[in-house]
């Protein structure tokens, strides 16, 4: 599943480990969800929309 | 699943290790052939990798082999892992029962050593297990233990 996570989170001036832990999950999942390597649950998918202040279907897509 | 907070102290993991590391010593102090050095050996290297997972860097092959999922992405891997293991020993534990099975029907595998004492007296002690059976299932355990590892390392590896 593609999404623009990689942006939101350079745009926040995050990294990867510090999503990760403000997420609850580990920085290789934040990696593996911006390389497209691993589709989040729909629980996870809602954290990480809320975070940013948008919705799923803005971070996540598929073609 | 829900997102729970991530590196959580499994106090229960290490007290369990540390009750194996007491056992395997107690069993090494009585001086009980190669049990207590094997114990001590899975205990030493499974106390290593959980103390290694608690690094605020740690892989995610340390959470699966000591299954302490961090979140959902590594329960899916260690899920998978055991799926794989399970079917695995399934099909194993029944090829190997029917093996045993074969085995005790085999006539004369269990033989007696009768013998006759000086006053005449002949005593059977009775059918002995042959030195087959509990070599099998000594292979069996080592069998488990290098499956369950090498399951995780899969599993680790495993494309989400």
């Amino acid at each position: 599943m593609q999404s623009i996570l990689r942006d939101l989170r350079g745009k926040a001036n995050l990294s990867q480990a510090d999503l990760a832990d403000k997420l609850g999950v580990s920085r290789q999942t934040i990696n593996a969800i911006e390389t497209e390597r691993y589709s989040p649950s729909l629980e996870l998918a809602i954290h990480i929309a809320r975070f940013f202040n948008t919705t799923v279907e803005e971070v996540f897509h598929v073609d | 699943m829900s997102i729970k907070p991530r590196s959580k102290v499994p106090y229960l993991q290490i007290s369990i290790i540390v009750l194996e590391l007491t056992v395997g010593l107690w069993i090494f102090l009585s001086g009980q052939d190669g049990a207590g050095e094997l114990l001590l050996a899975i205990g030493a290297i499974t106390l290593l990798v959980t103390l290694l997972s608690l690094r605020r860097n740690s892989t995610t092959f340390e959470h699966i082999l000591t299954l302490t999922p961090r979140d959902e992405r590594e329960a899916k891997k260690i899920e998978w892992g055991f799926a794989l293991v399970g079917k695995i020993f399934l099909v194993f534990f029944v090829l190997f029962g029917f093996g045993l099975l074969a085995l005790w029907l085999v006539p004369g595998i269990f033989t007696s050593t009768s013998y006759v004492t000086p006053d005449g007296t002949i005593v059977d002690p009775g059918p002995e297990i042959p030195w087959v059976v509990p070599a099998a299932l000594e292979i069996i355990l080592g069998m488990y233990f290098t499956a369950m590892v090498t399951a995780a390392i899969i599993a680790a590896s495993k494309r989400d």
